[in-house]
């Protein structure tokens, strides 16, 4: 079974929460108040995890932290199809990756303006990680927009969705609540409706369903 | 530029300003009301409230588990609420959250039931019965609004309940910022649980929502509580961010009003008469 | 803000693509586009009667916008609303209608007037010519100051405020820049050309005006008015 600690507000946690969802993968729920009351940071949690970030995942008894890699674990271990995480192809794996990188640099930017304006993190310089978003939202509309063109819905050259696409969509969604408004990105904004088209989509507090 | 000074009734009052446990987490916070930046220092037991460029000290009040300042001169205390003291109930501030809409539209938000359906789908209503029934709206002798005879048919009413419930829910509007509801216990249906907002104008344009849940401990654990509460108003945050114009239109001409706002059109009538202009759009 | 009577480019037609509502803005205005079911293009103001929350957040049912806040539904077309969820059975009032736009397709684009308008939208440079659209960019600047820089680029004469012809050497048919003024700080540049590349050709002159298109930004935006744009 899998033990998935967990915060309904998290956009990290929100990731693995939707393709365990999408994978139809059962899961049991560990809160950890990550806001107000930063239980990420208490002791019994950074005993299990001492990098004290959401998600963390406890899968037959491996413990398995960061984001991006609790999606490469769950899609490589629970996808027997594989096509979540594509690793027969060296090219694809590759593209993958980059995306993956490409999420977890949203963190400063998209996601801490969120924190910043939705959770209070005051110390956050807000002005900065919004800049840093369009910079990073930039890129990602052009590849999007030149991907469309060329006949592929998703972030990598492949006619189904990847972890990229989940461990991306996220913190791009929710960058409007960190005061991002995503109006100038137009095929961001068509690959979020198609992200959301998914079958077994699942939406969160600040992400509405189809 | 120095900031608008609101109405006296908004600036002679106490506004929350921060939960009290985030200001011992960090030991400083700088956080907004009515536009001007503040400092909130823990000074334990008590914290310490200063405008941010150090040039005035501020009153500084810790009631609920939140902090409370006033800019103006405070004409009354902050508000009592008698459930606070009974013995089997949880008195916990659920959160903090900043939502980019006047502090207005969001006790409006808070009035509002027909949005349960599409908004909290699944835990305060379902789409296949948005239907809102008659219900009783009046400003009481104490000047306060009351909403009564209210119910709603809810998948799933708190963390708690198993099944569906018809609720029954009644809405008080205390002060221009401040509205509390009581909603029917799961558990205890002929009890109810208090659920208050009080609102924090950051300026005209935003806000943060501070709540405060009095349940009774035969309903929710705290922290499917606290969980629930958050999960709701993250729902309504990305809702009222999208709402245009973000100030609140008095004129109740400029949106649409059906009968189901009724509580709405009474908020915006009350504080046109009281005067209240900051946050919204005079008419 | 002049500019309401007449006909400017929001988005290339295959950009509204099926089941999507498309957010654009014009002269300060949030517009929502979308294509009902059966083909019809509406163009509407971005916010509902009711409560003001933004369209651009609602559900496309078809025939129909189904508002996320409190589900009332505005029929492709008249823009009426068609089912107020909270009172089933009541009859909408008329009053409760969004407020819809003239549009028009032409030349790979969707085309919106905020006011009265003589005649239809035209490019005559690119009558009788094939037309390919190329990626729009948006930029933070007036569209005064987006025009001031393609004056000073080789090969383009700008015609009007918002329209302006590149005449590229090597490149037997013109390319038409067209400026959609989003507010007095933000520019959206469309760009179609004459002709009908195909395959590499075609790509490699997508991508090369997307390419031009991010040299000449920083000539038209400083870094005070980005920075200013990300902090709104
Ligand atoms: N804390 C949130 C939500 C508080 C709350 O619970 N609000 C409304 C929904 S807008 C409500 O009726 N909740 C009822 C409930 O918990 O049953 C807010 O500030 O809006
Ligand atoms: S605001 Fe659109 S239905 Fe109420
Ligand atoms: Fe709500």
């Amino acid at each position: 079974m899998i033990e998935l600690y967990d915060y309904e507000l998290s956009s990290d946690a929100y990731k693995a929460r939707l393709l365990l969802a999408l994978l139809g993968v059962a899961w049991t729920q560990r809160y950890v108040e990550y806001y107000p009351r930063r239980q990420h940071r208490a002791p019994e949690f950074l005993a299990l995890s001492p990098r004290g970030e959401l998600p963390v995942i406890v899968d037959d008894g491996t413990i398995v932290d960061d984001a991006q890699n609790v999606l490469v674990h769950l899609a490589s271990r629970h996808d027997p199809t594989g096509r979540w995480y594509p690793q027969n192809d060296a090219g694809l794996t590759s593209q993958v990756s980059t995306w993956l990188a490409f999420a977890a640099a949203l963190t400063p930017t998209a996601s801490a303006a969120r924190l910043h304006d939705g959770l209070l993190y005051h110390h956050i310089d807000v002005d900065e990680a919004r800049r840093g978003a369009h910079e990073q939202l930039a890129v990602l509309d052009e590849h999007l927009w030149f991907n469309e063109d060329a006949g592929w819905s998703w972030l990598c050259t492949v006619d189904q969705p990847t972890i990229a696409d989940i461990a991306c969509f996220p913190d791009v969604i929710l960058a409007e609540e960190g005061g991002i408004e995503l109006r100038t990105y137009p095929a961001i904004r068509r690959w979020t409706d198609r992200v959301k088209a998914i079958p077994g989509f699942i939406a969160m507090p600040g992400i509405f369903p189809a | 530029m120095e900031a608008p000074i609101p109405e006296a009734i908004l600036w002679d009052d106490w506004h929350a300003v921060a939960e009290l446990e985030t200001v011992r987490q960090w030991d400083q916070i700088t956080t907004t009301l009515f536009g001007r930046d503040l400092t909130v220092t823990d000074a334990a037991p008590g914290v310490r409230i200063a405008y941010a460029d150090g040039s005035k000290t501020l009153p500084a009040s810790i009631k609920y588990g939140l902090v409370w300042t006033c800019l103006g001169t405070p004409q009354r205390d902050v508000i009592d609420f008698p459930e606070s003291a009974e013995p089997d109930r949880y008195v916990i501030s659920t959160g903090s959250f900043g939502i980019r809409v006047s502090g207005l539209r969001l006790v409006e938000n808070f009035l509002d039931i027909a949005h349960f359906p599409y908004v909290h789908t699944g835990y305060l209503g379902v789409e296949s019965s948005p239907q809102v029934l008659p219900y009783t709206v009046r400003v009481t002798d104490e000047d306060e609004i009351l909403v009564t005879d209210c119910r709603f048919l809810q998948p799933q009413s708190s963390p708690v309940s198993t099944g569906s419930l018809d609720v029954g829910y009644l809405f008080h509007v205390l002060r221009p910022y401040t509205v509390l509801l009581k909603k029917t216990n799961a558990v205890e249906p002929d009890r109810s649980d208090t659920i208050v907002l009080f609102v924090q104008p950051v300026d005209e344009e935003r806000c943060v929502g501070h709540t405060l849940v009095m349940s009774l401990h035969a309903g929710d654990p705290d922290e499917a509580c606290r969980w629930f509460q958050r999960l709701i108003i993250g729902q309504d945050r990305r809702i009222l961010e999208n709402q245009r114009p973000r100030r609140l239109p008095l004129d109740l001409k400029s949106e649409l009003p059906v009968r189901a706002d009724l509580a709405s059109i009474t908020y915006r009538r009350w504080l046109l008469d009281h005067g209240v202009r900051y946050g919204a759009i005079a008419p | 803000m002049h500019g309401t009577s007449r006909w400017f480019p929001v988005i290339r037609s295959e950009e509204i693509v099926p089941r999507h509502i498309a957010f654009v803005q014009l002269l300060d205005e949030e517009i929502v586009l979308w294509r009902a079911d059966d083909g019809a293009l509406n163009a509407w103001e971005n916010r509902c009667p009711h409560r003001g929350i933004r369209l651009s957040i609602g559900t496309h049912a078809g025939s129909e916008i189904v508002c996320r806040y409190h589900g009332w539904r505005f029929a492709s077309g008249s823009g009426s609303c068609t089912l107020i969820p909270a009172h089933p059975s009541q009859v909408p009032p008329k009053a409760a209608r969004v407020r819809s736009y003239q549009i028009r397709e032409r030349y790979g684009f969707a085309w919106i007037a905020l006011g009265d308008v003589e005649g239809e939208p035209s490019l005559p440079e690119l009558d009788g010519l094939p037309h390919l659209t190329l990626r729009s960019m948006t930029f933070a600047a007036a569209a005064a100051d987006v025009a001031a820089t393609l004056a000073s680029e080789p090969g383009i004469v700008v015609h009007d405020p918002y329209r302006a012809v590149w005449e590229r050497m090597g490149d037997a048919a013109p390319m038409l820049l067209l400026l959609q003024p989003e507010s007095s700080a933000m520019t959206t540049l469309h760009a179609v050309a004459g002709n009908d590349l195909t395959g590499a050709g075609r790509l490699a002159f997508l991508r090369a005006h997307n390419a031009w298109c991010k040299e000449i930004r920083p000539r038209i935006v400083s870094e005070e008015s980005r920075s200013a744009q990300a902090s709104r």
